[in-house]
């Protein structure tokens, strides 16, 4: 799915729902169920299929990211999106972002505002640590359950 | 009963008390409010004296009783909260006379520990603040600013049409009250006869699994600023006694907008807002149907608004001829 064309990305854990749609052709695609090949993981099947915006959006401040998108270190943690809408790193574009990379966070630190219609999303890291990469630019929509920080814990 | 209920109850039989044939303020005896209340007369007094103190002009009548002869024009949390329906909740009001936005100072009560719900109205604004900081013009008497202060425990996505839900809510109490009728501009613009008369913003504190508290923000053009409104802005922005060719009651609207607030958080929550949700958008949605440019960051694009789906999200239809969902963006109506 590129990019481009990505318009609707759901996956809900319990229960396993993964909900694909692509409004541009107007044929919306929705699959659920856990007959993902095999996996009992749902975020497999999420992980093989979308990788690819979090880490190509992030281009201007990401590091060359590793391709295997499981991280081999337990103390590696990525603060994902709990909803849908777009991506903002500061709280106007005049202030400060509040997370840099090497910012040390804190469980109850602001890491973002995502907005969705209208409501501004201040999301909380819930893990204590340094920020390593920041992986989605200012402005930018993102997806449920997307990788927006990568966070090493500690 | 607590003397703060006593007046609040004097109040109320001073405002419902049946106005005289020459149209004055109905009078209502000493001892009939005595009576009602289960005190003295003295004490009856006493309460008259501490409204009076509030700004309620209570004039006394020779042998006749007492009768409320003036009442503050600008926001007042006594008078809204005389003007409640008394089966109604009554979460706590604050009323400042200044203040710089009215989510911020939610904000800051939720994050001292004050148990929600709560509403903050103020008279003024310093700093009142649409997306990212921008100003909502405020520094004015005429206009309503009301935040309302949540938690609930749900989780995030279920949030999602939360301010659209709001935005309709208001919509319909604006109709109902001023007799007008409204409309909303995906996603949170109140206009009147084109022109914006309001605006709502909600802000939310949560983490992946769930919100921890949140903030729903409004700001209403009651009135246009006692000296007109700023050269630029006249073109695009209005009040509702501009449009409705009378004053509104400050604190009469206020009372019935926490009445809605809360009536719509509520059904919000329960989930019985999914069947109204659809119809009233509807109503009052002011896109369908017209052609639109909608900004996303750097992005742009133009189509003809077709509605929203069931998550709330604009639908456009493309000059291609497909439509594709928006969640976020500027929306700007092109002229006819």
């Amino acid at each position: 799915m590129k990019r481009s064309d990505l318009t609707e990305f759901a996956v809900e854990e319990e229960g396993f729902k993964l909900k694909i749609r692509r409004g541009s052709n107007g044929l919306p695609v929705v699959s659920s169920g856990g007959s993902y090949g095999g996996s009992n993981n749902p975020f497999a099947a999420y992980q093989a299929q979308a990788p690819a915006p979090a880490a190509q959006a992030a281009a201007p401040v990401a590091a060359p990211a590793p391709a295997a998108p499981a991280a081999d270190d337990a103390s590696i943690i990525y603060v994902k999106s709990p909803m849908v809408g777009t991506f903002y790193r500061s709280p106007s574009p005049e202030s400060k972002s509040f997370a840099d990379i090497g910012t040390k966070i804190t469980e109850t630190s602001v890491v973002c505002i995502i907005e969705a219609m209208k409501i501004m999303n201040e999301i909380q890291s819930e893990v204590k640590g340094t920020v390593l990469e920041i992986l989605i630019e200012n402005g930018q929509p993102v997806e449920y359950g997307q990788k927006l920080f990568k966070v090493k814990q500690g | 009963m607590s003397a703060q209920s006593s007046e609040l109850l004097i109040l109320q039989t001073l405002l419902d008390a049946p106005m005289a044939s020459d149209g004055s303020p109905g009078v209502v005896s000493g001892v009939a409010l005595a009576r009602t209340l289960g005190i003295s007369r003295v004490a009856i007094w006493q309460h008259l004296e501490k409204l009076r103190e509030q700004g309620f002009t209570v004039e006394s009548l020779h042998a006749r009783g007492y009768r409320l002869a003036a009442r503050p024009a600008t926001l007042h949390a006594t008078l809204i909260d005389a003007y409640r329906h008394p089966g109604q909740e009554a979460p706590r009001i604050h009323v400042l006379d200044t203040v710089d936005s009215t989510n911020d100072e939610a904000s800051r009560r939720l994050a001292a520990g004050q148990p929600a719900p709560f509403a903050v109205l103020a008279r003024r604004q310093e700093n009142g603040r649409g997306r990212f900081g921008r100003v909502w013009h405020s520094a004015t008497d005429g206009n309503l600013y009301a935040s309302f202060a949540f938690k609930p425990q749900v989780e995030p996505a279920r949030m999602q049409t939360f301010t659209l839900w709001m935005g309709v809510n208001i919509c319909a109490l604006v109709a109902s009250f001023c007799r007008t009728a409204p409309g909303i501009k995906w996603p949170n613009d109140l206009l009147l006869d084109g022109r914006k008369a309001g605006g709502m913003l909600t802000e939310a504190r949560m983490d992946a699994d769930r919100i921890h508290d949140l903030v729903f923000g409004l700001g209403l053009n009651l009135a246009p600023p006692p000296g007109g409104w700023p050269s630029g802005l006249t073109p695009v922005a209005t009040s509702l006694a501009e449009h409705t060719g009378r004053p509104v009651d400050a604190n009469k609207f206020a009372a019935a907008l926490i009445g809605r607030v809360f009536d719509a958080y509520a059904a919000f929550l329960d989930g019985s807002y999914r069947k109204k949700f659809a119809n009233l958008w509807n109503g009052y949605d002011l896109l369908r149907g017209r052609s639109i440019t909608l900004v996303q960051g750097n992005r742009t694009f133009s189509g003809v608004a077709t509605g929203i789906d069931d998550e709330g999200s604009l639908l456009l239809r493309l000059a291609d001829g497909h439509t594709d969902r928006f969640r976020a963006g500027e929306v700007t109506i092109a002229k006819k």
